[in-house]
């Protein structure tokens, strides 16, 4: 779980820099989002995160990861503590309850539950900012659900990179018979 | 004995969703606010804030130092023009402070000699030490000046006035052949008669009539003697810069380099009326020298 925690604070790090370059501020991937739905609906028995669970199960190992890939969101992105770490985990229950029943082996079925569930994530931010007082314009749900759309549609090279990554430290574990954390 | 699953999982839910809540309303509360679970929170989540600010940091001065380099060529050539902007600046202000030093030297100067001048601007000059011109031009004509009129820095004699021409007249510079200064070794008194060298690399002058019996030697100071009634008395003159005495002459050859640097002066004074000297005190640094006056 280390290494997908890691690879989200990277990822966090360098993404933002490079919107910035790019001014494309207004279209922000969120890549800890879609880290976490990868985490969530993962049920391939080759997985890594399936050696530690068994199916539809929370694991304490990726509940750490998703709390620390939250608190990096909300590190990085200046916004108050634990904003995101919320919406993260709230992702991460509902596509864990939701696994054994969403098909996401194709790209399609990829980019519709990762827009999904950004839009959901987002609405949980804005619920819980609109109770500290601060009032969502019809800009800002705009731009969330454009930010929702491209999450969307980034989601299937990113589920395949972090396949890979999996794929790769279950070979690990299966060399050493242990389990990485 | 190990938790039901059921339990365990529920217990995992709970914190997953508990914690970051817990964490965001200690965090959104004003500090007055906070009871003792949310400043728990925050005095625990402080170091490890400052940890992974720490390491987000180096992250990103590293990403800027080494891969965002995008505006870095576009900002080295603001910054370099704006260096030259300031350079340039720096030197018409330097510039601007000597012209301001020159003047207060001026002034100081006419102030102590007590002389009626009227200051100048070089025009046209000699612009190198290695080439021979040997008039000046300055920015002031007829309605000021004549003919004959001493022409003066703080550093010493520099001619008189030759040509006059609606705005504009010629210095004939002390060192010009045609030009002859009545002069005194400051040191010794010596008298002799300084006239300009028709070299052609060079600008220097001769003295002449100074006898062969007067004691000088290479660095004395020769100024104006004001006998003749051109020039203020006791102005630098010269420096003299080679002796040679011949058996043959009643007189020493006595070679001197101008106390003016000419290429130098940029402004002038000439002096329109010189303070009428008084009696017995027309050859004074020849009597000072001498030791006739206290």
């Amino acid at each position: 779980m280390l290494a997908f925690s890691l690879l989200g604070f990277v990822l966090l790090c360098i993404l933002g820099p490079l919107h910035r370059l790019l001014g494309t501020e207004i279209a922000a991937i969120d890549l800890a989002l879609v880290i976490v739905v990868y985490l969530a609906t993962k049920t391939d028995d080759r997985s890594v995160l399936n050696s530690l669970r068994p199916a539809g199960a929370i694991d304490p190992a990726i509940v750490i990861a998703v709390l620390v890939i939250g608190y990096f969101c909300d590190l990085l992105g200046g916004g108050t503590k634990g904003l995101h770490a919320f919406s993260l985990s709230a992702v991460y229950l509902v596509g864990r309850l939701l696994s054994e029943h969403l098909y996401l082996s194709g790209v399609f079925p990829q980019i519709v539950v990762t827009f999904f569930a950004a839009i959901g994530s987002s609405l949980i931010v804005v619920l819980l900012r609109s109770i500290t007082g601060s009032v969502p314009t019809v800009e800002l749900m705009a731009m969330l659900a454009v930010q929702a759309l491209v999450t969307g549609l980034f989601a299937p090279p990113m589920f395949r990179l972090l396949n890979w990554m999996d794929r790769r430290l279950a070979g690990q574990d299966n060399r050493r018979g242990t389990i990485r954390f | 004995m190990p938790l039901p699953r059921k339990i365990r999982e529920l217990l995992l839910a709970a914190l997953l969703l508990g914690l970051p809540l817990a964490f965001w309303q200690a965090n959104v509360k004003a500090p007055h606010e906070t009871n003792v679970v949310d400043r728990f929170f925050l005095r625990v989540s402080a170091p490890l804030q400052s940890a992974i600010t720490w390491a987000t940091d180096g992250v990103y001065r590293g990403w800027r130092r080494y891969i965002y380099l995008v505006a870095v060529e576009e900002e080295n050539e603001q910054l370099r023009t704006e260096k030259n902007r300031l350079l340039h600046q720096l030197r018409m202000t330097k510039r601007k402070v000597r012209k301001v030093q020159r003047y207060e030297k001026l002034l100081a100067f006419r102030s102590a000699r007590g002389i009626q001048t009227v200051g100048a601007r070089v025009v046209a000059r000699p612009t190198s030490p290695f080439v021979r011109g040997l008039r000046m031009r300055i920015d002031r004509g007829r309605e000021l000046l004549r003919a004959g009129l001493p022409v003066l820095t703080a550093d010493g004699l520099v001619g008189r006035t030759g040509r006059v021409f609606g705005d504009y007249a010629d210095v004939i510079l002390a060192v010009d052949p045609k030009s002859a200064v009545d002069v005194v070794v400051r040191r010794t008194g010596a008298r002799g008669v300084l006239r300009g060298v028709a070299g052609t690399d060079r600008l220097h002058c001769r003295i002449d009539y100074l006898s062969r019996d007067e004691e000088v030697k290479v660095g004395d100071l020769v100024v104006t003697s004001g006998a003749a009634g051109v020039f203020p008395r006791d102005l630098p003159v010269a420096r003299i810069a080679r002796i040679a005495a011949s058996a043959a002459s009643l007189h020493k050859r006595v070679e001197a380099t101008p106390a003016v640097e000419f290429s130098d002066v940029d402004e002038v004074l000439i002096v329109l009326a010189p303070p009428p000297p008084k009696v017995g005190q027309i050859n004074e640094p020849v009597r000072r020298a001498r030791g006739l006056t206290p």
